[in-house]
């Protein structure tokens, strides 16, 4: 039988209710117990409280590999999510680095070399961006 | 005259096209506060101290028996921060994706405007016209874009999103509370043992009230630290309603009623988080 993150956590709560009534029965029959056997009847209710935190560590475990498929699917979306982003980015450089080319072929049909430098280093900056 | 014509069809259809494009800021302002959220981790490292709390209030023969669990909860912290970081990563992708800035070229067209004005190709007016024209042109058809991406995204990724956001709302509204409720009933019978020997042993009646505000205090951190796992848990259900509305409605993600309730979800995330954050 495979345990589920359900069962553990069902398992989990009924030490933990145990541990619990046993105390109570503990206390209240404080005077009528030996030494002894408060000692042994605390020393269960420990057990059972380490036995339902137990039970907690693995219904963590369990739903955590139940989530692990899903998990690297999201992760994939992430991905298609930011390769769109790097798309419509990519647009945006293409208009610039238009721009930037169109200012420099007027600048040598200018024939200033002033603007050819300027417009050479605006190209640069528009492919660098 | 025949430009004149032309410019005015290029008006129309650019107008057209452009009422098309969406203001989708409400997803991106749930997104960034819902990746904002999922970036608090805070309860996950207390998940594992929980168990060593427990250990420190145990007897020295029993306290041994916790060892293990401690071991296993420090090894679980990678994948648990991982889910999380999955999530706020899956969100602030789906954010940049609804940015209105991703999708306005104004500032590329504006230089590619300036470079007609250098060529003299074209009149300034001319020139000015194509900036006004292809802004909203280059803006109508990259929002086309976007919006179609975003809608496959997020039908792609719901069937997961919900499954990470269910997994992680069970850990923390069940195990995480579970633990803290462990770690009372360990507090309860350290203090109650401390006390009902006290008693036996009189005059110990201070005494025994100073072990009664020390035991109260506990209690109340460890009820502070409940109320905040059962905090965040709603807030991550709540994150998952949201992506489930984006879901729901995604060939209408510009709607007016979607993106209202978007927007409400986004505030709900934001002020139960500002909530939480207070709660420490």
């Amino acid at each position: 039988m495979v345990l589920t993150a359900d069962d553990a956590r069902n398992i989990a709560d009924a030490f933990r209710q145990i541990s619990v009534a046993v105390g109570q029965y503990r206390f209240s029959n404080w005077n009528a117990l030996s030494n002894s056997q408060r000692g042994e009847l605390e020393d269960s209710e420990w057990t059972l409280l380490n036995y339902s935190s137990d039970f907690i560590t693995q219904a963590v475990g369990l739903t955590l590999n139940d989530a692990q498929g899903d998990l690297q699917k999201l992760l994939d979306a992430t991905k298609q999510a930011a390769s769109a982003v790097s798309t419509i980015a990519s647009i945006n450089k293409v208009i610039s680095i238009t721009g930037a080319v169109m200012k420099l072929g007027a600048a040598i049909a200018s024939e200033n070399p002033g603007m050819i430098v300027t417009a050479t280093g605006g190209v640069y900056s528009a492919v660098a961006a | 005259m025949n430009s004149v014509r032309t410019f005015n069809t290029l008006a129309l259809t650019t107008a057209l096209l452009v009422s098309g494009c969406a203001d989708l800021s409400n997803i991106k302002k749930f997104a960034a506060t819902s990746a904002d959220s999922a970036g608090y981790t805070s309860l996950v490292s207390d998940y594992e101290k929980s168990a060593e709390r427990l250990k420190g209030y145990e007897p020295p023969e029993q306290a041994g028996q916790l060892d293990k669990t401690i071991a296993e909860r420090k090894a679980q912290q990678k994948p648990l921060l991982d889910m999380l970081h999955g999530i706020q990563e899956y969100m602030n992708a789906v954010g940049s994706l609804a940015s209105d800035q991703l999708v306005s070229c104004d500032k590329s067209l504006t230089n590619v405007s300036d470079a007609l004005k250098a060529t003299k190709a074209v009149g300034t007016n001319q020139a000015d016209a194509f900036e006004a024209l292809s802004a909203l042109l280059a803006r109508a058809a990259t929002d086309a874009y976007r919006q179609d991406k975003l809608k496959m995204i997020i039908r792609d990724a719901n069937p997961h999103f919900q499954k990470v956001i269910q997994a992680m709302t069970d850990i923390v509204s069940k195990d995480f509370v579970a633990s803290l409720d462990a770690e009372k009933i360990g507090v309860d019978k350290y203090y109650s043992d401390i006390i009902e020997t006290a008693k036996r042993a009189p005059p110990q009646d201070a005494a025994i009230e100073l072990v009664k505000e020390s035991w109260r205090q506990r209690v109340d951190d460890i009820e502070a630290k409940r109320q905040a796992c059962e905090a965040y848990a709603k807030i991550l259900e709540t994150i998952g309603k949201g992506h489930q509305a984006l879901y729901d409605n995604a060939d209408h993600l510009s709607s007016t009623e979607l993106l209202s309730t978007i927007d409400a979800y986004a505030t709900a995330v934001s002020q139960s988080f500002n909530k939480l954050k207070q709660l420490k």
